[in-house]
């Protein structure tokens, strides 16, 4: 299942919430959706939840377009919003049964996918609880398993781990990583860069509602470093091999840690390799090379600037 | 949620159940969702709960005062049943039409709003179902309050005085007044107006539901306690029936007006909403034309004096109706999208038909056509059809003969003032949304839309008055104003003055207007026109039809 958003636009006025964003994403794949606040996200994000009308561009899915058959979207999308469930008349179970029913699941087989969800997220002890007596991570816990019960092939999440203590974040991680070996499309935005790196194959990154980079995870970060950390090892001793190497063109600076050296590469991939030829054609012994992946955190900050639409 | 996952399992269930089994799923299966839930939050809830505890105790109170008050008259022939019935009628009006839709229409507002929004609108429930389900939840409410009233009703009529024709009616018009009341109700929440507005528009409905109260407890008083006798039985039956149409077409247009605003927005969803705007006038007046027939035979024209009352009754709402006109005419989409397009009809004739259903400006103008030719037509029509059975010919002769010319051409200007003020309302957006690209915020735009109104119906009078100009020149305040004002203002002015003339002048008013507007907005038309066909047959957007990439999407992982 393919999820293609074509020249979006979101305009409030003179606002540009989301301004002509292009992107796509598949099965098997998480995409994290990250920008500042006010970049354009949760906007993005009603709109793939048929919720909000674009102004201008498409969302399709598999080709269908879900901003022309919104009724189609909502079978296929399943949406989390960042705002939680909070009934003060309606218990979990209960809550779950109607949108079982809304969702035209009948006799048997409602109860049967009910319970099913109510075990997968964790819930049974808690179904017969009121749910504006749940905690924050019990509510998201509803929230994705009301989300889950018509079985959509793409999960859309806003903010899911906003507010979650640290184990209650982990099981999310853990639960949408299943979702996705399950095979999934799932699309989630949160603040929590770190943490959304342990999960994602890929990132979109907006600001002031426009795309700022999209691609899978470590070609984005490899794309978009100005810098690259090399970790080398060599076969003998690395007294010798310090001063040489801190000698080599695009090599800013060599630090020795035990018996590997990381080395600072100014520029790309390609200069990576002019580096490795030059330590070979130097006669180095070389038993590893290895670039070090960029953080997400850094990548974000050296990409965006903090400005809101 | 555990560490490690357990596996989700969705898949279908095909285990073999017994047809007893199988029945009992269909029949837990079969209620509206909507309905099971709502029902659910009301036994959970305090608000329902509190309401029915209210009403039982407030019914014992009044019950009990009336009782004591009364308590040596019941063991005569004094008739206290109708009093006690009164007592129930009034408690159950305010609760059915007033406190019951304002609960339901509440718990709908609150449910669109931005903190609670996933109760209903992620669910891929049809628009309709939402509706019935919020509707129907509402009436199995209402009939808690009837069957905790039918008790204290059983005891009035044992009490003596209750005349059962007439509590009969009543509660017919209690059932179509709830079911109406908390239509409006739904409708009023359903709109998606920003806060400001939507308190403005709470204000009305709570405002729309105290007359409602008022016109049936008023109807129940001056029933029970003038004494049933006050009446003709056969004029209550016609004024009754009258009502009922008119409940029942107002509930048809409520309803397929907020099914219009709960569907997506790219669907042609005010179609069914122009269709029944359409279809209902035409349903009433048939309905009006049998219902008349049908007393005619039964009671004889002798009795039948509020025939003519209630045929001015339908031209009036036919006229309230085609102001309607005005908000179809405004709804104009600048293009049709490719969901609306892939379903027009490919057939050209029908094409012309389906036109009118598709263009909200094209409907505005045909419902006022279509209204000022029935506005023109039902008197003639009534008269000569009448004349034709031969049933109460005489009643209709006498009258149409001497006012229906004046008549017809009050309606054929007031209906030219409707296709003017759509085509301005219209032209006014052109120019200041589409064309200039948003030149006005929308809310601009609404207030000079909503103005236009303000100035056609109040503006001249109130300048006039406050100018203090003689009381013969205060006809001319109504030259601009809409049929339903002036029905219920202009004409007293214009018999009391005889200035008739202003008739004539607000005609060469308006038609010079509508030829302005018309020449004005004629090539959109035209332009219009040539757009609406259907896209070629294997049309990239349908469901069925091959995707269309993207030119150059950014791929956020690998497919």
């Amino acid at each position: 299942m393919l999820v293609e958003i074509d020249g979006l636009k979101r305009y409030f006025g003179k606002v540009k919430a989301v301004d002509d964003v292009s992107f796509s994403f598949a099965t098997h794949q998480i995409i994290g959706l990250v920008g500042p606040n006010g970049a354009g996200k949760t906007t993005l994000m009603r709109i793939l939840a048929t919720l909000d009308e674009p102004t201008a561009g498409d969302v399709r899915v598999d080709g269908v377009s879900i901003v022309q058959y919104p009724e189609q979207g909502r079978r296929l999308i399943g949406f989390v919003p960042d705002s939680l469930p909070n009934h003060r008349d309606i218990n979990v179970h209960e809550y779950l049964d109607f949108f079982a029913r809304a969702c035209g699941l009948r006799g048997q087989l409602r109860r049967r996918v009910v319970e099913s969800i109510e075990e997968f997220t964790n819930l049974v002890n808690l179904r017969e609880k009121s749910i504006h007596a749940l905690s924050k991570g019990m509510k998201q816990r509803v929230s994705v398993a009301r989300a889950l019960l018509h079985d959509p092939p793409i999960l859309v999440l806003d903010e899911p781990a906003a507010g979650l203590d640290p184990r209650a974040r982990i099981e999310l991680r853990e639960l949408l990583r299943a979702l996705c070996n399950q095979g999934k499309a799932i699309l989630v935005s949160s603040h929590i860069l770190a943490e959304l790196e342990q999960m994602i194959t890929g990132v979109v990154i907006l600001e002031r509602g426009k795309l700022v980079r999209a691609g899978s995870l470590q070609q984005v970060l490899q794309e978009s470093a100005t810098h690259r950390v090399v970790r080398l090892r060599l076969l003998e001793s690395l007294d010798g091999a310090l001063e040489k190497v801190s000698c080599l063109p695009h090599v800013e600076s060599v630090a020795r840690a035990d018996q590997v050296l990381r080395i600072w590469i100014r520029g790309g991939d390609g200069e990576c390799c002019t580096v490795l030829a030059e330590l070979v054609r130097q006669g180095l012994p070389v038993v590893e090379f290895q670039i070090e992946s960029a953080a997400l955190e850094q990548l974000f900050l050296a990409v965006t600037k903090g400005e809101v639409a | 949620m555990s560490s490690a996952p357990a596996t989700l399992n969705l898949a279908q269930d095909g285990q073999p159940r017994s047809l007893l089994r199988r029945l009992g799923e269909w029949l837990a299966d079969w209620p509206n969702p909507i309905v099971v839930k709502e029902l659910r939050q009301a036994v959970r809830g305090w608000t329902a709960l509190v309401m029915f505890l209210l009403y039982l105790v407030v019914q014992l109170v009044v019950v009990g005062i009336i009782l004591m008050s009364v308590a040596e008259q019941i063991w005569t022939e004094s008739p206290v049943g109708a009093q006690v019935f009164l007592a129930v009628q009034i408690q159950l009006a305010i609760t059915i039409v007033g406190l019951l839709p304002l609960y339901a229409g509440t718990r709908l507002f609150l449910e669109r709003s931005d903190v609670n929004l996933d109760l209903m609108f992620i669910t891929p429930l049809r628009p309709v179902w939402l509706v019935l389900g919020k509707l129907l939840a509402a009436l199995v409410l209402g009939l808690l309050f009837f069957s905790a009233s039918a008790p204290v009703m059983t005891m009035a009529y044992f009490l003596r005085g209750l005349d059962l024709f007439y509590a009969g009616i009543l509660l017919g018009l209690d059932v179509l007044a709830m079911m109406t009341a908390v239509q409006a109700a739904l409708f009023v929440a359903a709109i998606p107006a920003p806060r400001p507005f939507a308190v403005l528009l709470g204000l009305g409905v709570v405002f729309g539901l105290l007359f409602g109260v008022g016109m049936l407890t008023g109807s129940s008083v001056a029933i029970f306690a003038a004494g049933p006798g006050l009446f003709d039985p056969v004029g209550v039956i016609v004024v009754s029936s009258f009502v009922a149409l008119t409940l029942v077409a107002g509930f048809i247009l409520l309803f397929t007006a907020t099914h219009a605003l709960l569907s997506p927005p790219p669907s042609n969803r005010l179609m069914p909403f122009k269709i029944m705007l359409l279809a209902v006038p035409i349903g009433y007046w048939i309905a009006v034309l049998a219902l008349v027939e049908l007393f005619s035979s039964l009671f004889g024209p002798t009795s039948s004096s509020e025939y003519l009352e209630l045929i001015q009754m339908m031209e009036r709402t036919i006229a309230v109706t085609g102001w309607l006109a005005w908000c179809i005419a405004v709804s104009e989409r600048l293009e049709w999208n490719r969901r609306v397009l892939a379903q027009v009809p490919r057939t050209r004739w029908l094409r012309v038909l389906a036109f009118p259903f598709y263009t909200g400006a094209a409907n505005g103008l045909t419902l006022a056509l279509v209204l000022t030719v029935f506005s023109l037509l039902t008197r003639r029509f009534i008269g000569f059809w009448l004349s034709w059975t031969g049933t109460s010919a005489r009643l209709f002769y006498s009258y149409a003969s001497d006012t229906w010319l004046e008549w017809e051409f009050i309606a054929f200007m007031a209906d030219c003032y409707v296709i003017a003020y759509a085509l301005t309302a219209l032209t006014l957006r052109r120019y200041l949304e589409w064309q200039r690209g948003k030149l006005v915020p929308g809310w601009v735009l609404l207030l000079l839309e909503v103005g236009l109104i303000a100035f056609a119906s109040l503006l001249v009078a109130v300048v006039l008055a406050l100018l203090r100009v003689p009381e013969g020149l205060l006809a001319f305040a109504f030259v601009f104003t809409p049929y339903a004002v002036f029905e219920a203002l202009g004409m007293e002015v214009l018999y009391r003055h005889e200035r008739w003339d202003v008739y004539v002048f607000s005609t060469i008013l308006v038609l010079i207007w509508l030829a302005i507007v018309g020449s004005v907005t004629f090539y959109w038309w035209w332009g219009k026109v040539r757009r609406f066909a259907p896209p070629p047959k294997a049309s990239p957007s349908r469901p069925s039809a091959e995707a269309t990439p993207n030119e150059q999407p950014a791929e956020a992982g690998g497919r």
